[in-house]
């Protein structure tokens, strides 16, 4: 492991951006960073900003009014970016595909890493997801 | 307040403006009443119902697209007590007049009623674009039943597509 992977992979600092979700994967979300599950035994930290961050937490169906916010937030984070689409929504549109303003999942707007599915997905689902994505960069 | 009491609200207006005006009166429990209203008619009943028996709060406004015309639903509360006039609207002629300066409001309802299915409010002071994208284009009206999903996005995106297209 190279001293750049090992940086890369024990400090992923989280972003986390609610793309039109209804708030229970960004509960889920939140549950994860609590103590009870503990995201940060892995050295992850939510940021306030996209500039600090390196992995993009996305939830939500991505409506069009945040399909632009969202590409640009995305822009905004420095290189290398990884971005974790949480809960069926952020997949594929869920139970809202189909309707005239939403774009039917994250990977039609911004490049996506790992999919967590669930309606909502439990905090320990979204740990691994964070862990199989850190596995794929190397850890 | 019990349902005669209500009955005797929705009697009075019939009264007041004649049955063709105001017709399919029903009062299915106390507290509740509907009714169908000429669109003509429709500021002087909700101007009326405001001085007369204190209609000032507008809880919402549907618009429903009934196939054969649309219908403007308005919802009007007094004291726990709700009103909902409906008004038929053709569909070759889009349009209500607005409520705005006797309910003030009414000033978001009717914009979203225009958003969505194209009932111009006449008369509205600020009738511009609230819930649609910015880049939706003109005359695009996402719940009106003559269009489906993809020809809306062949309409807003250019092209069609989701599950049903690749």
């Amino acid at each position: 492991m190279s001293i750049l992977t090992w940086a890369r992979t024990h400090s992923p600092w989280l972003i986390h951006f609610n793309a039109g979700a209804c708030n229970a994967c960004d509960i889920e979300v939140v549950a994860a960073l609590t103590p009870r599950f503990d995201v940060e035994r892995f050295g992850a930290l939510i940021k306030g900003s996209p500039r600090h961050a390196d992995v993009m937490v996305v939830s939500g169906s991505v409506p069009r009014k945040i399909r632009d916010r969202l590409k640009r937030i995305y822009e905004q984070m420095p290189t290398p970016k990884f971005v974790l689409a949480v809960g069926s929504c952020a997949i594929s549109g869920g139970v809202f595909q189909d309707c005239y303003n939403v774009m039917e999942g994250v990977d039609k707007i911004i490049p996506v890493d790992a999919y967590i599915p669930g309606c909502p997905p439990k905090p320990e689902a979204i740990l691994d997801g964070v862990v199989k994505l850190l596995m794929s960069v190397g850890y | 307040m019990s349902i005669e009491e209500h009955t005797k609200i929705v009697e009075d207006l019939v009264k007041e403006f004649g049955e063709e005006n105001i017709y399919n009166t029903k009062v299915p429990r106390a507290y509740r009443a509907f009714a169908h209203v000429k669109r003509e008619k429709l500021r002087d009943i909700v101007r009326y119902l405001k001085e007369e028996h204190g209609f000032v709060h507008i809880t919402t406004i549907s618009g429903v697209d009934m196939r054969e015309n649309y219908e403007v639903v308005y919802h009007l509360r007094s004291e726990g007590f709700s009103f909902s006039l409906k008004v038929p609207v053709p569909k070759d002629d889009p349009k209500v007049p607005s409520i705005v300066d006797i309910l003030n409001g009414a000033v978001l309802y009717e914009r979203e009623v225009n958003d969505l299915l194209g009932i111009f409010p006449e008369g509205h002071p600020d009738p511009k674009r609230l819930i649609l994208a910015y880049d939706w284009p003109e005359g695009v009206h996402p719940l009106r039943k003559e269009w489906d999903i993809q020809t809306i996005r062949e309409k807003v995106d250019g092209k069609r597509w989701g599950k049903d297209v690749e």
